[in-house]
């Protein structure tokens, strides 16, 4: 991590000069000159022609919009499909017009993509098809996967990733076991979040993996950080669920116990990887803040649960409690910070 | 002056890692309040009791938080602060008459108080807003949410002039907090804020009702041979008046000051006749948001800027579907309105000499 610049190599902000001000490090007058000569070098100009223009085009786009709705009644079937594929292939085009090399291409290329979607749904009503919801997700997914890999584009790619999830997401409540009955709602819940957690684990491990293949179009931290967030967030979720369900002790234990080891075997995981192999501090953080949650559900299920009405000592033991996890986890990360700055 | 710029002793410390922290002191907090409540037991029969705690948590809260003992025990005292002040709102407010009145007196004493003696940001941002709130509804619903009474025979309607100066009153509140350089600048700024979220606020609560029955709607396109259009009675132009003449200022400001408006008339003529004619036109509500875009960028506030990128859409979503047309006379108007924006930019350029490197 780098070290932390100096305060007075800072940019001047007019709020760092008021700041100045009021601790009687500026006179009133070296302010306002200050304050001035800032405000005369703001690129006024250029933000209102882009605020402009952007906004322009949002309206006309708008515009066109109610147009097309206001004539849709009218239009034939084959004209509303004719629009909406061809919409897709002059993005399509412009992006191979464009390369795919550069920015602009693969934007057209995000934008195709997104348009297909948009095909779909125009087929969808037309044809009526019946489809479940996860099948519409999971065509779009597979249409759009070889512009995917054309493209090398991270967006893109988190994009699909995202119509993956959403596919996983809706497929879960309208599947069937072996002897064509529904799942129960608990273990649909469950085998959701497990999916979601494994489709974005996998994800991020394959995105590790090209890292260090030094496949340079994919070495974006944020990239890694979001699909960290979902797989955190789908174990976070399952442990809690499973924490709750037990919470009055009617229901087995075990998947609780499961859910809690294997969350516990993740943290670990992701900490020893963003703190030793590929220090990230902001990983090691979201990472910090699920272990807390976690520790934090677990204690107010041992401490909580089991009376009808918490003795008000529970309350501030469990307070206590608390401070202690999220102290304890502040001050690990103060010393992981301290440790990948060296 | 380094040691001015590193007084926040946070500046060393990533967000994320101060957002753990208040997470984790908030959420102790809570549970901290739990054991209170639990305490005192049935809060209905003891509301004097519940209120006198609140304040008893208050001060203590303000004593721990003037000791500067870190950030994790000061986002503690902030959530005992506030839940303080919560008991004290239920303990203390009658609880059948005056009680809007009683309210608006109280947020306006705690916030006055706890300014000067609290002096955190967020503290003084939550107090301010919530006082500028509660004033609102007590002015818009009354002592007991009844509104407020008005004589027969008075000619002028009260709630509505009253409703326009406090609006005024807000808008001279931001200019005096951000458009003055003094020593009171950054001390101003957590109120400066407050007036903003405050108007934000207003303005979110009136798309949604009154402010769009009455200040927009004109009737543009018609099935009559001429024009209808609707004239608002005057009284409720008063808001965007006020809120467009503190555009024009802040503009006049940020160009440099009167001597700029001398130097310069037709730009700054053809600027007031554009917010005229857009007043005239009934849009009057895109002056807040185009005020606080404005002002949040001469002042380099990015929440100000924010806030005002987010209210802009919302206003015109809110009045283009409001409008009493069809689709394609929407259609029309729309494309219309962005081939406006779209030549006015073309104008602008060679006027601006915008370099051409550096757009789209």
């Amino acid at each position: 991590m780098e070290p932390i610049p100096s305060p007075l190599d800072r940019a001047a902000t007019i709020p760092l000069l008021r700041r100045l001000l009021a601790a009687d490090a500026l006179t009133i007058d070296e302010a306002k000159c200050l304050e001035n000569r800032l405000r005369q070098d703001l690129p006024w100009s250029l933000w209102l022609d882009r605020g402009l223009l952007i906004l322009g085009v949002i309206l006309m786009i708008t515009g066109v919009g109610y147009f097309f709705a206001h004539n849709w009644q009218h239009l034939t079937e084959n004209d509303k499909l004719g629009l909406a594929s061809g919409s897709v292939l002059v993005a399509f085009i412009a992006a191979c017009y464009a390369g795919f090399d550069r920015f602009l291409g693969k934007l057209l290329l995000l934008a195709a993509s997104l348009l297909v979607g948009v095909f779909i749904a125009v087929f969808g009503q037309i044809y009526q098809t019946g489809a479940d919801t996860y099948e519409l997700f999971l065509a779009w997914a597979v249409l759009i996967f070889p512009w995917v890999a054309l493209g090398r584009f991270v967006p893109l790619w988190l994009f699909w990733l995202g119509l993956i999830n959403l596919t996983v997401g809706f497929y879960w409540p309208v599947s069937h076991n072996l002897f064509f009955e529904s799942y129960e709602s608990s273990r649909c819940f469950r085998y959701e979040t497990l999916s979601l957690l494994a489709i974005n684990l996998i994800a991020l491990v394959l995105c590790e993996c090209a890292v260090w293949a030094k496949i340079t179009w994919v070495d974006r931290h944020w990239s890694a950080w979001l699909l960290l967030t979902a797989a955190l967030i789908s174990i976070t979720t399952e442990t809690t669920y499973e924490i709750i369900r037990t919470w009055d002790g009617s229901i087995n234990a075990w998947p609780t116990v499961y859910a809690v080891a294997f969350h516990a075997i993740l943290i670990l995981g992701v900490a020893f990887y963003f703190g030793r192999v590929r220090p990230s501090l902001p990983a090691l953080a979201l990472d910090t803040l699920s272990a807390c949650w976690m520790l934090m559900m677990l204690a107010a299920r041992l401490v909580l649960s089991g009376h009808a009405d918490p003795l008000s000592g529970q309350w501030l033991f469990m307070g206590f409690l608390v401070l202690a996890i999220f102290g304890g986890g502040v001050f690990l990360l103060r010393a992981a910070s301290r440790f990948i700055a060296h | 002056m380094e040691r001015a710029l590193t007084q926040n002793h946070r500046s060393d410390m990533p967000w994320y890692l101060r957002f753990i922290v208040g997470f984790g002191a908030w959420l102790a907090s809570a549970f901290f309040i739990g054991f209170f409540l639990v305490l005192i037991g049935d809060q209905q029969n003891h509301r004097i009791t519940f209120g006198v705690s609140g304040l008893v948590l208050l001060v203590l809260s303000t004593l721990l938080f003037r000791q500067n003992l870190g950030i994790f025990v000061s986002q503690c005292c902030l959530a005992a602060s506030l839940a303080g002040q919560f008991m004290i709102y239920f303990g203390f407010l009658p609880e059948q008459h005056h009680t809007l009145g009683t309210a608006a007196v109280l947020s306006v004493g705690l916030a006055i108080v706890l300014y000067k003696l609290y002096p955190d940001t967020l503290q003084r941002l939550i107090i301010c807003t919530a006082a500028l709130q509660i004033t609102l509804a007590w002015i818009y619903l009354g002592n007991n949410g009844h509104g407020f009474l008005e004589p027969a025979d008075f000619p002028w309607p009260t709630v509505t002039l009253a409703v326009a100066l406090y609006w005024a009153l807000h808008l001279i509140g931001i200019a005096w907090c951000y458009l003055r350089v003094s020593r009171q600048s950054a001390l101003l700024a957590p109120l400066g804020l407050a007036l903003v979220l405050s108007l934000t606020a207003w303005q979110l609560e009136n798309l949604g009702s009154i402010w769009v029955q009455n200040e927009i709607l004109p009737v543009w396109f018609s099935n009559h041979a001429t024009a209808n259009f609707v004239v608002a009675r005057w009284p409720f132009y008063l808001r965007p008046i006020c809120t467009a003449l503190t555009l024009f200022g802040v503009i006049v400001w940020a160009a440099g000051g009167i001597e700029k408006l001398r130097q310069f008339p037709l730009p700054f003529t053809c600027l007031a006749a554009a917010l005229t004619a857009l007043l005239w036109l009934g849009v009057g509500g895109v002056f807040l948001p185009l005020l606080l875009i404005t002002l949040g960028f001469f002042v380099e506030s990015t929440v100000m800027k924010g806030i005002g990128l987010i209210l802009l859409p919302v206003f015109l979503f809110n009045y283009y579907y409001n409008l009493n047309l069809d689709l394609l006379a929407k259609s029309v108007t729309l494309i219309g309105s962005g081939l406006a924006l779209l030549l006015l930019r073309a104008g602008l350029r060679r006027w601006l000499q915008v370099d051409r490197k550096e757009t789209l």
